[in-house]
């Protein structure tokens, strides 16, 4: 069994009889490269470049009869047609679905490539290709293109233009070299310094006590900026190393046969990366910048109604309901005593941190000197900032809120948590903590009365811790979700795969996501097609990152435990840390960065 | 080895359709044994009238509790004296009888935490209506009393009269009453029928016969007082009925349909038991 890869609109333009050259290595199924007239075949073979390079004369083509393979006889034989990948415009062809986020992170989104290799390694059992070697064929087709130029190059003869094509680019080098490196030389101690300050930045807001990047989104914010900022001199050098030695491959190709070998795609997706990151930090400053303009236009106005609402929502509501609570609403019946205790208690919280910051921070020239604020910090670092920083700002005057919800939700589970306790009391059992169960045990006269009416005022007191940890548990949940919604904004603005996403619309060779072998009008012919990344694919860890906040936050097991009382957070860093998953989890060490750059500018 | 006869219809076995298995026939000749030696004398009339007469007894001394709380309640007593009268008198009774069980330390822990709790108890259902609270306790005096035949002395009847005597409780006006309510309630109910007990056990039957007769005394001339001779009358010819005809009726029901016996109910024919 044979496979001929056969590239398309090779036959474009060609009459009568040619011989077919191919070239193939070990493993691999025969490329063909061209379609040569007799004499040039025979001048490459007297040249001996077909030797050395291993073109090979496999067969003879017809503009009438097409091609016939005369290589090896009575093997049955397969022909596949491709389009061949142009790899100067990062077009190439793979098996499995070019990686968009780093590879160590793939568990984090469930890894749609790893289902992939199952169904492609079933294809291999199938159709028993493991033995002509699917993956190297396929890297050979990608190298195409560099083939076809060896084989010009000897065919033409032109070793001499191409020894003076490179002193060309050696002496255009040499007259830059002076200047370029001293800029090159700037760069790189700017980079350094940029890179040192980011590093240090992100191990503070990472610092294990207190963990800012978990309590703050502007610390998330600022800390997510330092780690690009961090892995950007890595992923130049990587993109950069690899061209550098694209371009010697094409300069010196006599020596190293071996070279050709490596695969250039490696540095791609790394690149699509780098600009989709570049990229949206640029649509950020864009926006940030109308946004700021807009905010500063109508600072007086936001002012005067932000002042309005805050004043309204935080202090005026929150204190007519806590006041209602206290006299039986709705005709529930709720302990007096208790319900008194528990507003008064609120009630002096509200007017306490209400007197404190709540009045002060949101009067009108306060809150324009924030908008200000925001909107240079929206012009200068993005729209991101301004929405990080307009989270935290409503959490923090939220506080109070917050405060109350933790108070009454905790109340509420212990007097349920005590209550169980007491339930098995009454039935005459206990919880055997050693053995996890729950044991019949003899209770002493005192005991069982001291916990019966324990258990009885319990019973009469929970309507009205339910009715405060309700009350609460809405008004977080009020308050929780603009802050959610304005997070998965920032998510949004923050990892969106742009760059991903006009690819697929301009040119989806670039993000191969597998191939397909389509048949060719039901004889042993088929087609190669790149099957470019489907859009889900693409949309993977958003798709991630809504499971994951519908599994935390609308699911029965939460419903369960918020009827249980268990404080409910916002896990904003597990979260969130399916979008991280373009970036390292720890930032390259400064003196790496530093060997790695010195060593690229000397090279 | 030969297989077993089973009692399974959907099995299909190697037997005779007239297969009497060997297994029954031996056990009920035992079960003749059996009824011949233990049954007989186990369920007299007298027995079971003197079982019925001691939860008689107990049902008593649950509406003795129902006597204070009307007395508290409606006719608004002081019942400082009586408190202090009947916890002095279980005082002396518990020296006199040494229990063993009972040292200072419980009964301490239980007045304090009395004391403590009787405030918080008193305005623990006060925006609830009383006829909410007079179904709670009919409910959980029901269940009591349930228990309590079930099995006389467990700690589920006792939590139950507790949380019982707390919803009660909690109806009253002032702290005091609460406090005292709980207290004799609790030496009433818990305590007596301890000392009762031991009584019986002591042989005692006279003394015992005396507090019976004194129970009844007791809430019959307060039925009698509170609801007039009518509902006097009726009350005392059902607890008539309930101590002497039920338990005729009780051995007939015995006899012929209970099926409590482990070998007869092994035989008898099964109801299926669908899912």
């Amino acid at each position: 069994m044979q496979y001929v890869f056969w590239p398309q609109s090779l036959e474009e333009g060609k009459h009568g009889s040619r011989t077919v050259v191919a070239v193939r290595e070990s493993d691999t199924g025969w490329m063909v490269l061209a379609l040569l007239e007799k004499q040039e075949y025979s001048s490459l073979v007297k040249a001996g470049s077909c030797e050395k390079y291993g073109f090979t004369n496999i067969g003879k083509w017809e503009s009438s009869s097409g091609f016939t393979f005369e290589f090896s006889k009575n093997t049955a034989l397969f022909l596949v047609k491709f389009k061949p990948p142009r790899l100067n415009l990062m077009q190439f062809y793979s098996l499995e679905p070019i990686a968009l986020v780093l590879p160590e992170k793939d568990y984090l989104i469930g890894s749609a490539a790893g289902n992939n290799h199952n169904s492609l390694r079933e294809f291999h059992k199938g159709s028993e290709l493991s033995e002509f070697g699917l993956r190297k064929s396929i890297n050979l087709i990608n190298m195409y293109r560099k083939h076809l130029h060896r084989l010009n190059l000897a065919s033409e003869k032109g070793h001499y233009r191409e020894t003076s094509q490179l002193s060309l680019l050696l002496a255009r080098g040499a007259v830059f070299r002076r200047p370029v490196t001293g800029l090159r030389r700037c760069a790189v101690y700017l980079t350094i310094c940029a890179h040192f300050l980011a590093a240090t930045l992100v191990t503070f807001l990472n610092m294990k006590p207190l963990k800012l990047v978990n309590f703050s989104s502007t610390a998330q914010q600022i800390d997510l900026r330092c780690r690009q900022l961090c892995y950007f001199p890595e992923q130049f050098l990587r993109i950069n190393n690899s061209e550098s030695s694209g371009s010697s491959q094409r300069t010196d190709v006599k020596s190293q046969t071996s070279r050709i070998r490596m695969f250039p795609c490696n540095s791609y997706p790394d690149y699509i990366r780098f600009y989709n990151t570049i990229w949206l930090i640029a649509n950020d400053v864009s926006f940030g910048l109308s946004l700021g303009a807009l905010l500063a236009e109508n600072q007086c106005n936001i002012a005067v109604f932000l002042n309005d609402m805050f004043t309204r929502c935080l202090y005026e509501r929150v204190h007519f309901v806590t006041t209602a609570l206290s006299h039986n609403p709705l005709g529930i019946k709720l302990n007096g005593e208790l319900a008194k205790f528990l507003s008064d208690l609120f009630l002096w919280t509200i007017d306490f941190s209400y007197s404190m910051y709540i009045k002060r921070i949101t009067s009108t020239r306060c809150i324009s000197i924030f908008i200000s604020i925001v909107s240079t910090a929206s012009c200068f670092f993005g729209v991101t900032f301004a929405l990080a920083i307009a989270v935290d700002f409503v959490s923090f005057l939220t506080m109070h809120i917050s405060l109350f919800y933790f108070i009454s939700a905790k109340m509420y589970h212990w007097q349920l948590h005590v209550m169980q306790t007491l339930l098995y009391l009454f039935c005459g059992k206990k919880r055997n903590v050693l053995r996890n169960r729950v044991d019949s045990n003899l209770f002493e006269l005192d005991q069982l009365l001291m916990g019966t009416l324990f258990f009885t005022i319990l019973i009469f007191l929970l309507p009205t811790f339910l009715i405060f940890y309700v009350l609460f548990t809405i008004l977080r949940l009020s308050v929780l979700l603009p802050e959610l919604i304005l997070e998965f904004v920032m998510a949004l603005l923050n990892h969106f795969p742009l760059f991903v996403l006009l690819l697929r619309i301009k040119d989806p060779m670039r993000i191969p996501g597998g191939i397909l072998l389509q048949p060719i009008g039901g004889g042993p012919e088929f087609k190669l097609k790149n099957n470019p990344l489907s859009l889900k694919q693409i949309l993977r860890p958003y798709a991630v990152l809504l499971a994951t906040m519908v599994d935390n936050y609308f699911t029965l097991s939460t419903f369960r435990e918020i009827l249980v009382g268990f404080p409910m957070t916002i896990k904003r860093h597990r979260m969130y840390r399916v979008l991280y998953s373009t970036l390292p989890e720890v930032p390259t060490k400064t003196s790496e960065v530093w060997t790695s750059l010195m060593s690229f500018t000397n090279s | 080895m030969e297989p077993r006869w089973k009692r399974l219809l959907w099995l299909k076995q190697e037997f005779p359709d007239n297969h009497t298995d060997p297994e029954f026939l031996r056990e009920v000749s035992q079960l003749q044994k059996v009824e011949q030696i233990a049954r007989k004398p186990s369920s007299s009339y007298q027995q079971v009238v003197i079982d019925f007469l001691l939860l008689y007894h107990r049902v008593l001394n649950t509406g003795l509790m129902y006597v204070t709380f009307t007395l508290l309640y409606y006719y608004r007593c002081d019942p400082m004296y009586f408190t202090g009268s009947l916890t002095c008198l279980s005082f002396l009774a518990a020296t006199l009888f040494h229990y063993a069980r009972m040292s200072l330390k419980s009964p301490l822990i239980i007045i304090f935490s009395m004391l403590v709790l009787s405030p918080v108890l008193k305005s623990l259902s006060r925006t609830t209506s009383s006829d909410s609270i007079w179904t709670i306790s009919g409910w959980l005096t029901l269940f009591y009393v349930t228990s309590v035949s079930v099995r006389s002395q467990s700690i589920v009847s006792t939590n139950l009269l507790v949380a019982n005597v707390a919803v009660l409780g909690s109806r009253l006006n002032s702290t005091t009453d609460v406090f005292c309510f709980l207290l004799i309630c609790i030496e009433l109910n818990v305590l007596l029928p301890y000392f009762e007990r031991s009584l019986l056990e002591r042989k005692l039957f006279i003394i015992y016969g005396a507090t019976f007769v004194a129970n009844s005394v007791v809430v019959y001339y307060f039925v009698a007082l509170c609801l007039g001779w009518i509902y006097t009358t009726v009350f005392a010819f059902s607890s008539l009925t309930f101590v002497f005809g039920l338990p005729r009726y009780f051995l007939y029901w015995q006899d012929h349909y209970c099926k409590n016996e482990p070998l007869l109910s092994r035989w008898d024919a099964k109801r299926p038991i669908l899912d």
